[in-house]
């Protein structure tokens, strides 16, 4: 069977073998910088050998498929730290973008207005009838009240865009769920045995890395079928998101329990700043209607029992009292210097006074000042603490990028090497196929 | 390990972005000559500066109170040193008037008197700014006049914070003395009037009366000892005032400087850190460019082809 047409035929497959290897390593250093693309190997295995006088005689190579580099562990390690990173990435944008609105040194906001109104009423005393003093705790008592409502306001309007937010963000994994799916049912259809469907497993990865961006991820793939099933975690536990060509989109309904327990990615870290901001205007609400009811005690209570609400300070919607907090501008009407005198030194008192807070089930004991203080200090702390989750998932996810890209990523400088090899490997075919032709011209010269 | 492309943009970016926002925190700290800019950078140290602002802010509120209480207590204490000489004028009008009884002397001495009676009168209606010190809580009006020489002022204390503790607890003075504590007086047994005294005496001038004369000289002696008496406590609520104020002075320095340490910025340190950084991302700037020339193809066009 040995001959020179078998050996030009093998140089002939050399030749496109080699095209096959350039063409991959030219595909693989085109896409060096694309996000999503893993390097591709064309693999060269041997042509089955036939048996000659002389033994089993070698035939040449064949490229009998193009693998993508990938590894599931990997990737699978990859998705859940980008989970955590944009989790922590989206709370600590949004808890500094509430830290901004509500912060308060104590030179300026709420505490400024706090300090000013206590030491108006601190004064009153030295002329407790006197136009100026009460002038003074008038327009002190007002400033608190709409320095308390405009912190709530600002609180506030972060808590209404949350919601929208939210729902974008399901939006967006909804479509990338749905991306999925068809995915899955394109790699079905377009796979073969030796023919893998690179294209569009890249594809998949990408959306798959996108939607682990917005909610936690895990995913395992099939191997006969190459799909993926797709699952996410909330708080009963995981949930099966794309099984082969079906989606499963999350409820779009805020209210449902699936969508509102997401514990990871950006969604995660939206809904836990939604909790936190919660939170802070419930102790908001807490500060201002437990400070509004010890000076309200004390100023009812001026002209003796029984306590007369025309005396009240300030006056508010029961359950939102820091967002209806207002001053009444007549509480000091009719009362005596001496009932004035004593009232006022009873509410100074209050700056240094150990009061009782109720927030829910927290019961603090503080100074008014000291509460607000925490509250700040609460506000900070989860800043902080998202900050620095932030930057060690941050990290996390950079050093298994690493990783991964030394798995999948592609090496400029091995391609260079590779076509080198090819460009070898083919001027070599090409002198025997030139060899080949000019023994075969012999041989035809010695029959004529 | 096998070096791809993706691995040194990925880790390059995450060294650039860290080292960036290091310097930019640094150089704010420095501009803004403030550590903390939001409650993160140092959440108990803001809740801190929050509270000693605060107390900052309570201090000044009680330094009010005390420079209201001494202006008052050294305006109570000139009136009342006045009044004292006074009372011991008409006591000397008093004992000449034992020795000399001639209608026509008599007449002189009882117009000297009510002088005396008038200036007196003025004294009561003494003002610190716009307020009548003696007459309690019901500053705004006169409280004495010729024609009503026992007052109308009330008895009530102007009581103002002066310390850090509740006003029940000694957190605050009563700074002023009423007409009553003023004027009234016991004198054998009898509780007098300083005023309705010095009145009297200018009618027993005026009518020859010489046992009220003589008895009135006792009786002035008695009163001029009250008045020092009540100086003698206005002066004790005065170094009380002063007392208290140096204690106002030591916390709020202790406070200022209790702020400085949490909230200045450093700028020895922050300087210092600042170039360090800066070396450091310099370092990796230039790493990177050298980076990016490291690689087959351009060393091979390099040499081989060039």
């Amino acid at each position: 069977m040995a001959g020179l047409s078998v050996s030009l035929y093998t140089a002939l497959q050399t030749l496109q073998n080699t095209q096959t290897e350039i063409q991959t390593a030219s595909n693989n250093i085109s896409n060096a910088a694309t996000t999503g693309y893993a390097e591709e190997t064309a693999v060269q295995t041997e042509n089955p050998a036939v048996l000659t006088t002389s033994g089993w005689l070698g035939t040449g190579a064949t490229i009998s498929r193009i693998t993508s580099a990938r590894n599931q562990f990997l990737e699978q390690q990859l998705m859940s730290a980008m989970s955590d990173d944009s989790q922590y990435s989206s709370l600590s944008t949004q808890l500094t973008a509430i830290q901004s609105a509500c912060a308060d040194s104590g030179d300026d906001g709420i505490s400024q207005a706090l300090g000013n109104f206590f030491s108006a009423w601190s004064t009153l005393p030295q002329d407790p009838t006197g136009l100026t003093g009460q002038t003074a705790v008038y327009s002190a008592a007002q400033n608190l009240a709409s320095a308390v409502q405009s912190t709530y306001n600002q609180l506030n309007q972060i808590a209404t865009q949350m919601p929208g937010q939210i729902e974008n963000t399901v939006n967006q994994a909804n479509a990338l769920i749905a991306q999925i799916a068809q995915l899955n049912t394109s790699i079905a259809q377009s796979q073969t045995p030796t023919g893998q469907a690179n294209q569009l497993s890249d594809q998949r990865y990408q959306a798959m890395d996108s939607l682990a961006q917005l909610i936690p991820v895990s995913f395992s793939q099939d191997p006969a079928t190459g799909m993926v099933t797709v699952t996410t975690t909330d708080a009963s536990g995981s949930l099966r998101v794309v099984s082969g060509g079906t989606a499963t989109p999350l409820p779009t309904s805020l209210a449902s329990p699936i969508t509102s327990t997401i514990t990871g990615g950006q969604l995660g870290g939206l809904l836990t700043a939604q909790t936190d901001l919660n939170g802070y205007i419930g102790q908001l609400n807490t500060f201002t209607s437990t400070l509004m009811s010890q000076v309200n005690n004390i100023s009812e209570g001026s002209e003796g029992n029984p306590p007369n609400p025309a005396l009240a300070v300030f006056s508010a919607v029961s359950g939102s009292e820091a967002s209806s907090i207002t001053a009444s501008t007549t509480f000091m009407g009719g009362l005596t210097a001496a009932e004035l005198s004593s009232s006022a030194q009873a509410i100074a008192d209050l700056q240094n006074s150990q009061v009782t807070f109720t927030d829910g089930t927290n019961v603090t004991n503080a100074t008014p000042e000291q509460y607000l203080s925490n509250i700040q200090q609460n506000v900070g702390d989860d800043v902080q603490q998202a900050n620095n989750n932030q930057s060690f998932y941050d990290a996390l996810k950079t050093q298994l990028q690493t990783q991964q890209q030394s798995v999948s990523g592609v090496s400029t400088d091995q391609e260079m090497v590779n076509v080198i090899q090819d460009q070898q490997v083919y001027e070599e075919a090409a002198k025997v196929v030139e060899t080949v032709s000019s023994l075969m011209s012999d041989v035809i010269s010695m029959v004529t | 390990m096998r070096i791809t492309l993706g691995m040194q943009t990925n880790q390059t970016l995450l060294t650039l972005n860290d080292q960036q926002e290091q310097i930019n925190q640094l150089s704010q700290q420095i501009s803004s000559g403030v550590k903390l800019s939001s409650p993160s950078d140092d959440p108990f140290g803001w809740a801190q500066v929050m509270n000693v602002n605060q107390g900052l802010q309570e201090y000044n509120s009680i330094l009010s109170g005390i420079n209201f209480g001494t202006g008052w207590a050294q305006a109570t204490g000139s009136a009342l040193s006045q009044l004292s000489n006074l009372v011991s004028q008409a006591q000397q009008i008093a004992i000449s008037a034992g020795s000399a009884t001639g209608t026509a002397q008599s007449a002189t001495l009882a117009s000297e008197v009510n002088g005396i009676l008038q200036q007196a009168v003025n004294l009561a209606n003494s003002q610190y700014g716009d307020q009548y010190i003696f007459g309690g809580t019901s500053t705004t009006s006169a409280p004495y006049s010729m024609d009503d020489l026992t007052g109308s002022g009330d008895s009530n204390p102007i009581q103002v914070k002066t310390g850090t503790s509740d006003a029940t607890a000694g957190g605050s003075t009563v700074v002023n003395l009423t007409g009553n504590d003023v004027f009234s007086f016991t004198s054998g047994g009898n509780t007098l009037n300083v005023l309705q005294v010095i009145a009297g005496l200018g009618q027993a001038l005026q009518t020859g009366d010489s046992a009220t004369v003589s008895s009135d000289i006792t009786t002035l002696n008695d009163a001029y000892n009250h008045i020092n008496n009540e100086a003698a406590i206005n002066g004790a609520t005065l170094s009380d005032l002063s007392t208290q104020k140096s204690a106002i002075n030591v916390m709020q320095t202790n406070a200022q400087s209790t702020l400085s340490n949490l909230d200045d910025t450093n700028i020895a340190e922050a300087t210092t850190k600042l170039s360090q950084a800066q070396t450091a991302f310099q370092a990796a700037l230039q790493v990177t460019g050298m980076l990016d020339n490291l690689n087959l193809a351009s060393y091979l066009s390099s040499t081989s082809i060039g």
